[in-house]
């Protein structure tokens, strides 16, 4: 490696005593982690999207509109959806829209 | 002078009376200028009036028959009963006579003569007019309300008298005397301006309408002198130029032209009416540019090469006189632009190989030789702005941004900035996507990375670069996919100058292009702003944890990311996180569920990285702080209990594939932190291997990374670059989906507002649709159509042209 201008002594010989203290210690350290939706589905069954894209009527301003989040919802039969799309079905009926069940909201997403 | 005037009804006593006075008024017979001066003095006030006087008293009179002057008898009566008719005629006859008899000198041209005996006669054509006052006032107005059309006021009368008399019988020596003035002029002669000005001015006043005086029109003077007086001028300059050519450079003929041209519009035009102003210059402009055409715009090529913009310049302001020429002239320029901006990168590349082979001959190793040569990406932006801020300089200065030269100037930018030999490398497919998004994306990072080496470059960097050849882009994504990228790397690595400036150009592309350009990348800094506001109440909340220490919980910088935003791919990935990592590792997700409901976390342990205390120094020295991968530390943690440890136990410890202890230990081993045993790559992947970690370990700075020696996967053979090509396959790859994507719904926009649409139309509204992002490919287009119809979206049409949408 040429970037590489360390000047290294020659390797010593090999003193194994191991010390009280360690060797290496961690300073501080970086994790990257994607966040998801606790869920078994990927896509939502009212629009189609994937779960964690934004709903269908999110979709056009998703990009530009940086404030509202569209996140999933999950009722108590343990069906999720968007909640946008979940809430414009219950105004037709209140029951899930995969099951019959009379629909009970168990968690949002946050 | 007779004191008596005569009486009033007698015409003759009164004709007597006046006639007189009347050659006085107009300079007698006087052919000698010197015989006209006595004479003007003569005519006194008092002789003035006494002939005004009788021809009022003449007029006046009504006592004498009147039939004998109104022929029209039904119409007569009292008011109308008007005299002048016979008293008219005697002055018409009277003037014709006077005019006849001029006589010119010996000694002077008939111009002279005639400009001489012009300006005295129209003097006294207005003074003769006031003495007839009366009778215009009566007697004639009458007549040609009556519609008698031949008969004039006095001034017009004397002027159609000239015209008769002197004008048209001589008017074709006065003409060739007038031109035969103006050449001599126009050879550089002092000559009489006044003369030549005074006649070319007599030719309008000559032009009078007889059905209506006050309407002054140029017939005489279009007919007799302007047409001449063009038609020599084409002839004069078609012959100078000619001859100007033979023995002289185009770029001198170019300021002769110019200097003649001046000349004629500020000097010569000073004689001529204002109609022929704009006729000249479209004859000075058809003899001596158009004409000359070619030859200027052969010219044009050198000139531009010379970068001389006073010559290019004047060549312009030629040109721009005949507005035909101009469009053939911008192409050039176009053409010219294109080429000079394709030459300069190639000689940049050309220059950068000679470095190489230099370099490779020197280490006489000829490792590199396959690869093709690079050129760092500031070299290349600066080699590309070069060359647009000479010719944007050009354009302003010489063509004075002129509409067609500046989009000729954008094509042009627009052709060389997006293909050129190190953008598209000869012998690429035709589908080849242009380097120069990724270049500039490259370079991007080079501005808003904070690095050691940057400080001397730097400086030199700057977004305004960034914007400028962003403009000429015409794969737009792709620069946002490779500039998404290096963003990501910055931001999760911090490795950003600052958070502003990162805003700052992500604000100028956003108000370049859209909102939904910089989506991504704007959604990006939200989470990682949303990721330090994490951070901070994790931290708040393990200070005031019971089982606190420094050791327990290091400092941790969480990333918790939007997956479908960034530029990562999750993989699972075996592997143990360290004990020492453990606590925050779980305290940070009991957090993050608690806060956000229903989420899960899927962590990317190969974007992982950290700072470790080495305290394997001299004793007494201070510590290392090495920069690791998370797989390194992992590894290094291990060597905490033992200085030696075969493959199979680091695998062991860690769980990690031998590939990636191997890419994590490369490193290791070439700064001689670890040594192996036995040596060779081979035997990297050989689980009885021993690697021993050296100590003390005697380096001379403290600060160490390891990290960025890491390669993303185990190199073939060391120093080739075999992660690259795969990683630019990836980003080709969803480039051409998202394209895929964005083109079916264009199709499918498009057809549901028009339902039904011929192939091409169609074709173009797509090609109108992407244009913000990418250059759309028919064949790309054709593609998706087809992908539309078979997923039945749309129908082909029976006119084998057409296509029906499918609601």
């Amino acid at each position: 490696m040429s970037e590489d201008q360390m000047e290294l002594d020659e390797p010593g010989v090999a003193q194994p005593e191991p010390e009280p203290k360690k060797r290496f210690e961690v300073k501080k350290w970086t994790a990257v982690a994607f966040w998801s939706w606790d869920i078994a589905v990927e896509n939502c069954a009212i629009c189609r999207n994937h779960i964690m894209e934004p709903c269908i009527q999110c979709q056009p301003t998703a990009m530009t509109d940086t404030d509202n989040e569209c996140v999933a919802a999950w009722g108590a039969c343990n069906h999720a959806f968007h909640l946008h799309c979940i809430n414009k079905w219950l105004q037709t009926r209140n029951a899930c829209p995969l099951d019959n069940q009379t629909w009970q909201f168990a968690k949002y997403g946050r | 002078m007779t004191d008596t005037l005569p009486r009033a009804d007698d015409l003759e006593a009164t004709w007597n009376f006046v006639e007189p006075g009347i050659h006085q008024i107009l300079g007698r017979d006087g052919t000698a200028s010197s015989a006209l001066k006595r004479v003007d003095k003569v005519l006194s006030p008092a002789m003035y009036m006494e002939v005004y006087t009788a021809i009022y008293n003449y007029c006046v009179n009504k006592s004498s028959s009147a039939g004998q002057f109104n022929t029209d008898s039904s119409r007569q009566n009292q008011s109308s009963l008007l005299v002048g008719g016979e008293i008219y005629q005697k002055l018409k006859d009277c003037l014709q006579n006077y005019l006849s008899g001029l006589l010119r000198d010996s000694n002077e041209s008939f111009l002279q003569f005639y400009v001489r005996r012009w300006k005295r006669f129209t003097v006294g054509a207005v003074f003769l007019n006031h003495a007839f006052d009366y009778m215009n006032r009566y007697w004639v107005q009458k007549e040609r309300s009556d519609g008698k059309r031949h008969i004039f006021d006095i001034n017009t009368l004397c002027l159609m008298t000239w015209k008769e008399v002197m004008f048209d019988k001589h008017v074709d020596l006065l003409v060739k005397e007038v031109l035969e003035q103006i050449e001599l002029q126009r050879n550089g002669h002092v000559i009489l301006q006044t003369d030549t000005t005074v006649a070319i001015r007599s030719f309008v006043a000559l032009g009078i309408d007889p059905q209506d005086l006050k309407k002054l029109n140029l017939n005489v003077y279009i007919q007799h002198f302007e047409k001449p007086f063009l038609e020599s001028t084409r002839q004069y300059y078609s012959k100078l130029s000619r001859e100007y050519l033979a023995s002289h450079s185009v770029t001198e003929y170019i300021f002769e032209a110019q200097e003649k041209i001046k000349d004629e519009e500020t000097k010569i035009v000073l004689y001529l009416d204002e109609h022929t102003k704009k006729l000249l210059s479209e004859a000075l402009n058809s003899v001596l540019i158009t004409d000359h055409s070619e030859a200027l715009e052969n010219e044009f090529i050198s000139l531009l090469d010379s970068r001389d913009e006073n010559k290019i310049a004047t060549l312009n302001s030629l040109m721009q006189r005949d507005i035909l020429l101009l469009p053939k002239l911008a192409q050039a320029y176009e053409e010219y632009v294109k080429k000079t901006g394709e030459q300069e990168i190639s000689r940049l590349l050309a220059a950068h190989r000679a470095k190489l082979s230099e370099n490779a001959e020197e280490n006489s190793g000829p490792k590199k030789s396959a690869v093709g040569p690079v050129v760092p990406p500031n070299e290349y932006v600066k080699k590309l702005i070069e060359v647009y801020e000479t010719f944007i300089k050009i354009t302003r200065d010489c063509f004075q941004n002129g509409s067609l030269f500046t989009k000729a100037l954008d094509n042009a930018c627009r052709a060389y900035i997006n293909a050129n030999e190190l953008a598209i490398p000869p012998g690429s497919p035709k589908s080849a996507t242009s380097k120069t998004p990724e270049m500039l994306a490259k370079y991007s990072d080079q501005l808003l990375k904070r690095s050691a080496k940057a400080t001397e470059g730097a400086s030199e960097l700057s977004a305004d670069d960034i914007m400028t050849i962003f403009k000429f882009l015409t794969d737009k994504d792709a620069f946002e996919t490779h500039y998404r990228r290096l963003f990501a790397r910055r931001l999760i690595h911090g490795t950003s100058t600052s958070e502003e400036d990162e805003e700052m150009v992500i604000q100028r592309l956003q108000s370049e292009n859209s909102m939904e350009y910089t989506g991504k990348i704007t959604k990006m800094l939200q989470d990682i702003r949303l990721s330090k506001q994490l951070e901070k109440e994790f931290e708040s909340a393990i200070k005031i944890a019971p089982d606190y220490s420094k050791t327990k919980y290091p400092e941790f910088q969480p990333f918790v990311l939007a997956e479908t935003m960034w530029p990562f791919s999750y993989q699972d990935v075996e592997f143990n996180l360290p004990q020492e990592l453990i606590p925050t590792h779980r305290g940070l997700e009991k957090l993050y569920t608690n806060k956000h409901n229903g989420r899960v976390l899927k962590w990317l342990w190969p974007l992982c990285r950290g700072e470790v205390v080495a305290d394997i120094g001299k004793p007494g020295k201070p510590p290392f702080i090495f920069t690791v991968t998370l797989f390194q530390m992992a590894i290094l943690l291990a060597f905490n209990d033992r200085s030696t440890l075969s493959l199979e136990e680091i695998q062991e410890h860690t769980s990690l594939s031998a590939s990636n202890i191997a890419s994590s230990i490369i490193p290791f081993i070439r700064w001689k932190l670890i040594q192996q045993q036995p040596p060779g790559l081979d035997a990297l992947s050989r689980m009885d291997t021993q690697f021993k970690l050296s100590t003390p370990y005697k380096a001379l700075k403290t600060r160490i990374n390891f990290a960025a020696g890491v390669k993303s996967e185990v190199p073939g053979s060391i120093g080739g670059k075999g992660g690259e090509p795969s990683e630019l396959q990836k980003i080709e790859k969803e480039l051409s989906t998202e394209r895929q994507i964005f083109l079916e719904a264009c199709i499918v926009r498009i057809m549901k507002a028009r339902r039904k649409l011929p192939h091409a139309t169609l074709v173009n509204e797509c090609i109108a649709q992407s244009h913000q992002r990418f250059n759309a490919k028919v064949s790309l287009i054709k593609r998706a159509i087809d992908n539309m119809i078979t997923k039945e979206y749309l129908q082909r049409c029976d006119d084998g042209e057409s296509y029906e949408y499918l609601a």
